[in-house]
């Protein structure tokens, strides 16, 4: 695709040379011609190159560098005999820097070489938390991203530093170094060594961001503490009182937008009451009791179901926000009707 | 090293001097500015529309109007509306609504 160039427009005849090549070679997409730093960041569509001149009267190094923090390439043009000019722009840091006496053709064919690859739309990781007491976190994380995996291509990742429950729940065979990725089911899991200590934690972040890139999805399983990421945040409890207990002490340490409940093993009404009551939010998704699964099998088809709702909220919206609110999933959230309603017997043995 | 610029009898000279320059680059570029506008084309307005993606309305004589994404040629413009491209030639353009 051709790349989208914003120019701004100087005293020098380069510039109106390089947008008169441009259009005619069709080398680039001018989608704007600048007056002011203002005009290159309100380019519609967004440019992902400025073409800039030394001689444009309000350039600094800190313009240079503010564009390239936003993720523009800047390629940087000055007279030959400029030197103070030449060494403004390399003071910002532009991608390139050529003399105006180049051939416009010339400059052109070097911009595919410093732009910057074409924004891909953000991939919000869900985290999902719980506090100590085995909520069921390991398991709603694991349906969740089996859900989300039915529709797009989700990787689930182990943050679970101590507990490290998903290659045991998995079956897998131990990671003897670092991390590694297997495939299951219809989703990728990516789990840690058993060696690997939080030091990983950075390489983690980084190997997410570079998951966000293959997968539409990334869940992780961050065990027992608040995540610090952006994304939304599934927070896992049951009516146990202890739990429950526990689940409002880490509510009242929560910082952040607040976290879409699921209300694990609920029997009944008087259980979501209860959460309810607890936890001062209203579950996104309620589950019922299911019989422990066997390690290596797929998540019990009733827990699955009971996040069918919050999974399409989370994959149609990216959404963070808290149920009811007009961020969170759509003002949906788990009904008092659905908690009615029996719940399945408990199956013998999951599904395998 | 010593360097003149900074000699103290130099400093206000040196900043009138870059006063002047900021002046003189800003009376540059909007002159430029201005000259880009005034020595634009029709065909230079429908080719920036084509590489923003924007949308144009295209009046013709014959008072049909065709709606839709620009592709600029030398002396005519393909619009791609819903029913099939049409091509329009310069000389029979009378407005260009840019939506």
């Amino acid at each position: 695709m051709t790349i989208p160039v914003a120019t701004v427009i100087g005293g020098r005849p380069w510039e109106a040379e390089l947008v008169a090549t441009a259009r005619n070679t069709g080398l680039a997409r001018i989608v704007a011609r600048c007056v002011d730093p203002a005009d290159v960041t309100r380019a519609s569509p967004p440019a992902r190159v400025v073409v800039v001149g030394s001689e444009t009267p309000w350039l600094t190094p800190a313009v240079v560098r503010t564009w390239r923090h936003r993720g523009l390439a800047v390629v940087g043009v000055h007279p030959p005999t400029d030197r103070p000019g030449r060494r403004l722009l390399a003071e910002g840091g532009c991608d390139l820097i050529v003399g105006d006496d180049r051939p416009a053709l010339e400059i052109l064919g070097e911009l595919a070489a410093v732009a910057p690859p074409p924004p891909r739309p953000s991939v919000d990781i869900v985290a999902v938390t719980g506090p100590r007491g085995a909520p069921g976190r390991t398991e709603v994380a694991l349906a969740l991203a089996w859900v989300l995996g039915g529709r797009a291509p989700t990787v689930l990742a182990e943050c679970d530093f101590e507990g490290r429950a998903l290659g045991l729940r998995l079956a897998l065979a131990p990671a003897t170094a670092g991390m590694r990725l297997d495939r299951v089911g219809p989703i990728d899991v990516l789990h840690l060594a058993p060696g690997a200590g939080p030091l990983s934690e950075s390489l983690l972040a980084r190997t997410l961001a570079t998951a966000g890139e293959r997968f539409e999805h990334v869940v992780t399983d961050v065990g027992p503490r608040i995540p610090t990421g952006s994304g939304p945040t599934i927070l896992v409890t049951t009516p146990a009182p202890v739990l429950l207990v526990r689940t409002a002490a880490m509510l009242h340490r929560w910082e952040g937008p607040p976290p879409l409940l699921v209300a694990n093993r609920v029997g009944g009404t008087s259980d979501l009451r209860a959460v309810r009551r607890a936890t001062g939010l209203e579950p996104a998704a309620a589950a019922p009791v299911v019989a422990p699964p066997r390690p290596g099998s797929a998540p019990p088809r009733p827990l699955l179901r009971a996040l069918e709702e919050l999974a399409g909220t989370l994959a149609g919206n990216g959404v963070s926000g808290p149920p009811g609110s007009s961020r969170g999933n759509g003002g949906r959230s788990a009904s008092p009707e659905a908690a009615r309603r029996p719940m399945r017997r408990p199956r013998a043995r999951a599904d395998g | 090293m010593f360097d003149e610029m900074f000699h103290p009898d130099l400093v206000e000279t040196g900043r009138v001097l870059s006063h002047r320059l900021d002046q003189i680059l800003e009376a540059e570029q909007q002159a430029a500015a201005i000259a880009a506008r005034r020595l634009s084309t029709l065909r230079d307005r429908l080719l920036d529309a084509e590489d923003r993606g924007v949308v144009v309305a295209v009046h013709t004589k014959d008072g049909r109007p065709a709606e839709g994404a620009p592709a600029v040629a030398l002396d005519h413009i393909e619009v791609a509306t819903p029913s099939g491209a049409v091509l329009i030639p310069f000389t029979e353009i009378t407005r260009v609504e840019l939506r």
